[in-house]
Parts: C-alpha cells; structure tokens; sequence
C-alpha cells in the first residue's frame, strides 16, 4: 500500500505596490510639550503641591499640617537672610568632607581587594560586619571619641559612605569581563594603573550606582545625627534648623527645612549624577 | 496623623452619641518630667487627691499618669489630643500659648512651684557670664528653647544687648541633667558649664570643684516659677468638674506639702523611686529658696522680654492672658 502525501496547491501572493509614507510626521504642539521630560514632572509636582494647600485648607491647623504656600512663604524668609542658606552650607561642607573620605577609603579597600586574597578576605569581612551597622547607632561611641563637633559627624558620615560604595565598587570589578582584563594585561598593566584604566572605566554603572547609595545615605546620617544632637546649636546644620523648629512650634519652617533637603536631593542628581553619567557610561554605550 | 485624631475624634463623638449624650468628663491624661520640680504632683498621685476632689464634685476621675522628658514631646502629645495635661517650664508653655493663640489656645493651669535654677562651672576661672569664651561649652537640656537657655537669653540681652540674645546659644549643648552633671563633676571634657536644675544642682554642688556662676533668682529678680502645668482651652471648657477636681488637688497638695516637708520629701522618693537619700531631699524641700505654690511667680517677665526679643510673636497684657481664670485668684505676678 503506498501513502501519498496530500499535494498542496502553489499560488503566488501578488504584493501591493510599495508607496513610501512619510518619514517626518508633524505633532500637535501639546504632544510635543508632553514629550517634554520636564513638564511631566512639572505637572506631577503641581498637583502634589495643589493635594497638599487643599489638605491643609480642610485641616485648618497650620499647627499641625502648614500649606504649600504657607510653607513656600517661610522658606523664602529662611532663604532671603540667607539663614537657610548657611545652615545649607554647614551640612554640606560637612557632608562633602565626610563622602570624599569614604571614597578615598572604600576606593583603597577594593583596590587593595582586587590585587591580594587577603585585602579580599578583609573586604568581605569588614563589609558584612559593618555594612548592617546603622551609622546613627555609631553616634554615641563617636562622640566618646572625637568629642562634640564636626569630628564625629564626619565619622559616622565615612562609615555611612564606606561599605555601600566599597561593595558596589566590588561587585563592579568583580563583573569585568575576562576579555577586558586580558586586554589590560597585554598593554602589561598592573596594580593601580590596571585598576585606574580597566577596571574603573569598565565598572563604573556599578561605581556611580554605589556614589548614589553612598550620597543619599550620608545625606540621611547627617540629618538625623544633627536632628539628634546638633554639635552646637550655633553651628548645627539643616537637621538642627528643622529640629530648633520644631522645638519652637513653627512647623511651617520645619517643612521649609525639610523641602530644601528634598531640593538639594533633586539638584544632586539631575544635576551633578545625570550630567556625569551622560559624559561617562552613556556615552560609553554602556548604559541606555 | 492628622486623619488618625479626625477619625479618633469622629469615633469619640459617634461614642459619645450612643453613650446617651453623656459628657467626656470623668476623664483626664497628666504628663509630668522628671525631678524634684513635680513634687506637687507626685504628693497629688499619691495622695490620689484628683479622685477624691472629684467625688466631691460628684464624678468619678480616672485619672492616666505618664512621664515624659522633654517640653517638645510634651507639647506634641497635647496638640495631638494624646495627653490632656502636660507640664513643662515657663518658656515653652509660652511658646505654645503663642502659637496655639486663637487655635487651640492652650493656657497654663497652675504653676509647680518656684525654684532657682544654678548656672554651674567647673573652670575655676569662670566667675560671671562674661568669663565665657568660644572654647567653654554650656550644657543645657534643650539648646536655644528651654527654660535655661531662655533665661540664659534674657540675661545675655541684658548684658550685650537686645541684639546679641542667642550670643551663648552658640556654644549651648543639648545634653539630659543626669549626664551633664556627671561630665561636670568628672571634668576633662569640653563640658565646662552647665544650666541645672533642682536637684541635680545640689548634687553636683558637693563636689568642690563645681561653683555657681548664677541662679534664675538673679537673672529674674527673686523667687520666680520653675514649672507650669498646661491644657487647651476645649479640655478646660469641655471638662469644667474634671478641671476644678484637678486645680483643687494641686492647691491641696501644695498645702501638704508646705505642712510637712519630712513626709513630701518621703514622698517624692516612694513615687518616684529615687536613689537619692532621704535627708538629702529633705535639705531641697526645706531649702528656703524654694517655694511649692501653685500661684505663678515673675513669669510675666519672661513673657514681657521673649515678645521684646522677637521669640513671641503675642504680646500679653498681663499674666492673666496666659493662665486659666481659675488661677487668676491668687497673688501671681
């Protein structure tokens, strides 16, 4: 018995005739205005801010809940004096020094990680230990030793710093592909040279995701080691301005203090991260 | 937050509706600090005078003590509806007053009594305020807002000026009494001077290298009230029974006090649990700078000059418009 397989029937498909559509395409003004990046989030802010004068309005205790606009008023006036201002400047020169001794450190300790077993060993050892270690709790024992002043502050700030970045560095070297390093190694670098120009460039969306979880922790260290204590009160910074504040009952100024926490938050990122990540890994390609 | 005390509130009112329309009173939350200056309330708690003045009053008061430190938490508990007496020194409450005016209104009950508190030093050298340099650190409970660093400011005004108030707030430390008097008598940290109070005042006093530089007495011209008690304007007009009960005790209880200082100072150690030996609280309750009245004394110069410095922003007329009618009675000032 022989099988045949069913024969299908051949037929050609005709293709409409090809007509080039065209390639630039106008869009009405309010689309290209909402592409923009910024005014989305203009607009995000505004209805936040408009939720926020309505819910005040409906507590009716500026005690409790001040409005936006009460709040936008009081931080003009801090702003104006420029009280605000230099408390602004206290924390950050504090923060500044603080955050580039963490670098230096963490920096040196993956570095040393990266070249020898037991700087690897040290590195796991001393990030898991003190990684967890909230830098606030190491407050107390700071101000034992190095006293009441910017000292201790600039302690907890290093310890804050130091591990987040050292193992996000790390974990950067440690994604290197094999074939990067060998081509360092045929330039014949080695020790910090092959660290600087191999390893550093080609981690660094993990090195600048580290910076970002460094800033952010050592701005919230600081803020609430100064809520905490502040050195003295003349020259406590914004955590301190906030805390006198509220001692005082003006919560309108606290939420000024507050809102320009958020304002140099935002200002260090758009600005500082965004514009060397655009210069450094986007540009790069390694990062869309 | 603020929903939660709507919702608290929304709760209490449906509770109170379906409780027949019966009243809140009967109810009442007192917050005191810790320290000799609440002896007036401990001989009250002991003594359970509020249940017993308002038996007289024909309710029966349940009444809910806490202890907190501090005049800020104080002041937060009471805005927030979680406490409804809350007790602090003079210039906090007046701060309150000052911003709460035509809100919440809070006013001070009664005072607690009258007591110098001692600015000490252990730098032999440091004999006025003017002996302070850049390198001297004060210690304080609550830097630029307590009732120290307030008086402080009132006397560094006088001193250099109007202008020049907040000149010690510079190097003013917000550090509890019970570690500033150890940093103080230990020496050798940059603790150097320290605003006390009663008692630790006296207790760092007996050691020889602690001196005082000044007493609140000074800075305000003689005996002067250490301690307020404080409420909002709806607790004292919703809870009139519950009000007088508490007023009548705290005047009782002073009474008791001033009849026989051996058995208050008894007192004072039994209720809170003090370490302190008992002549040594005896020698504090006897000592005849201090005063336990509940009629307030030359807090009217702290509302004078606060709202000529700028920290009030409400001028008061006299004390009358930051006291309770109830206190307004007695010889205050």
């Amino acid at each position: 018995m022989s099988l045949s397989p069913p024969v299908r029937q051949e037929y050609e498909v005709t293709l409409e005739p090809f007509t080039q559509s065209e390639l630039v395409r106008d869009i009405s003004l309010p689309r290209r205005i909402w592409q923009q990046a910024w005014v989305r989030k203009g607009v995000i802010l505004l209805a936040l801010a408009v939720l926020w004068e309505l819910a005040a309005r409906w507590q009716n205790n500026d005690l409790l809940l001040p409005s936006f606009l009460q709040t936008a008023n009081a931080f003009i006036e801090g702003v104006a004096p420029g009280e605000l201002l230099s408390k602004v400047w206290i924390s950050l020169t504090v923060l500044i020094k603080g955050y580039l001794i963490g670098i230096v450190l963490a920096f040196g300790l993956t570095t040393l990680a990266v070249s020898t077993q037991l700087g690897r060993d040290l590195l796991s050892t001393l990030t898991a230990m003190f990684n967890p270690l909230p830098a606030i709790a190491l407050l107390p024992l700071s101000l034992l030793w190095f006293g009441l002043g910017e000292n201790s502050l600039i302690f907890v700030l290093v310890h804050s710093v130091l591990w987040a970045l050292a193992l996000n560095t790390y974990a950067g070297f440690l994604g290197v592909s094999e074939t990067q390093r060998m081509a360092g190694r045929n330039y014949g670098l080695r020790g910090l040279r092959f660290v600087w120009h191999i390893l550093i460039p080609a981690a660094l969306p993990s090195i600048l995701a580290g910076l970002k979880i460094g800033w952010a922790f050592a701005w919230r260290t600081l803020i609430a080691a100064e809520l905490v204590f502040g050195a003295s009160s003349g020259k406590g910074g914004l955590g301190w301005y906030i805390f006198q504040n509220r001692n005082e009952l003006y919560t309108d100024k606290v939420f000024a203090g507050l809102a320009a926490v958020i304002l140099i938050g935002l200002l260090v990122e758009n600005l500082l991260f965004n514009t060397f990540e655009r210069l450094t890994i986007k540009r790069w390609g390694m990062q869309r | 937050m603020v929903f939660a005390n709507k919702l608290s509130l929304a709760c209490g009112l449906a509770a109170a509706v379906l409780a027949g329309g019966a009243s809140a009173e009967g109810k009442i939350s007192i917050a005191q600090q810790f320290g000799i200056g609440y002896l007036i309330l401990d001989v009250v708690r002991d003594q359970q005078l509020i249940e017993k003045h308002g038996k007289e009053q024909g309710v029966d008061i349940e009444v809910d003590w806490n202890s907190i430190s501090g005049a800020t938490a104080m002041n937060e508990a009471l805005l927030a509806g979680a406490l409804d007496v809350v007790s602090a020194g003079v210039p906090p409450m007046l701060t309150v007053w000052d911003r709460t005016k035509g809100r919440q209104n809070v006013k001070a009950i009664a005072s607690l009594g009258s007591m110098p508190n001692y600015l000490l030093s252990n730098k032999p050298d440091v004999k006025t305020l003017k002996d302070f340099t850049d390198k001297d650190r004060i210690a304080v409970p609550a830097a630029g807002v307590g009732f120290q660093s307030r008086t402080l400011q009132l006397e560094t005004a006088k001193l250099y000026g109007d202008k020049e108030f907040k000149r010690f707030d510079n190097i003013s430390v917000s550090i509890p009494h019970p570690d500033a008097t150890s940093a103080l008598i230990a020496g050798g940290s940059e603790i150097s001077a320290h605003f006390s109070s009663p008692p630790f005042q006296y207790q760092a006093l007996e050691n020889p290298k602690v001196h005082k530089v000044l007493s609140s007495y000074d800075i305000l011209g003689g005996p002067a009230t250490f301690n307020v008690l404080y409420t909002t304007q709806k607790f004292h007009d919703d809870n009139p029974k519950t009000y007088k009960a508490f007023y009548d005790a705290l005047v009782e209880a002073a009474q008791i006090v001033k009849a026989d200082k051996v058995a208050a100072a008894k007192t004072y150690i039994r209720v809170e649990k003090s370490t302190l030996s008992e002549a040594f609280v005896e020698k504090i309750v006897k000592d005849p700078e201090i005063d336990f009245t509940v009629v307030p004394q030359r807090t009217f110069i702290y509302a004078e000059r606060l709202h000529e410095l700028g920290v009030l922003k409400n001028k008061a007329q006299s004390w009358k418009d930051y006291f309770f009618e109830e206190a307004h009675g007695g010889e205050g000032s």
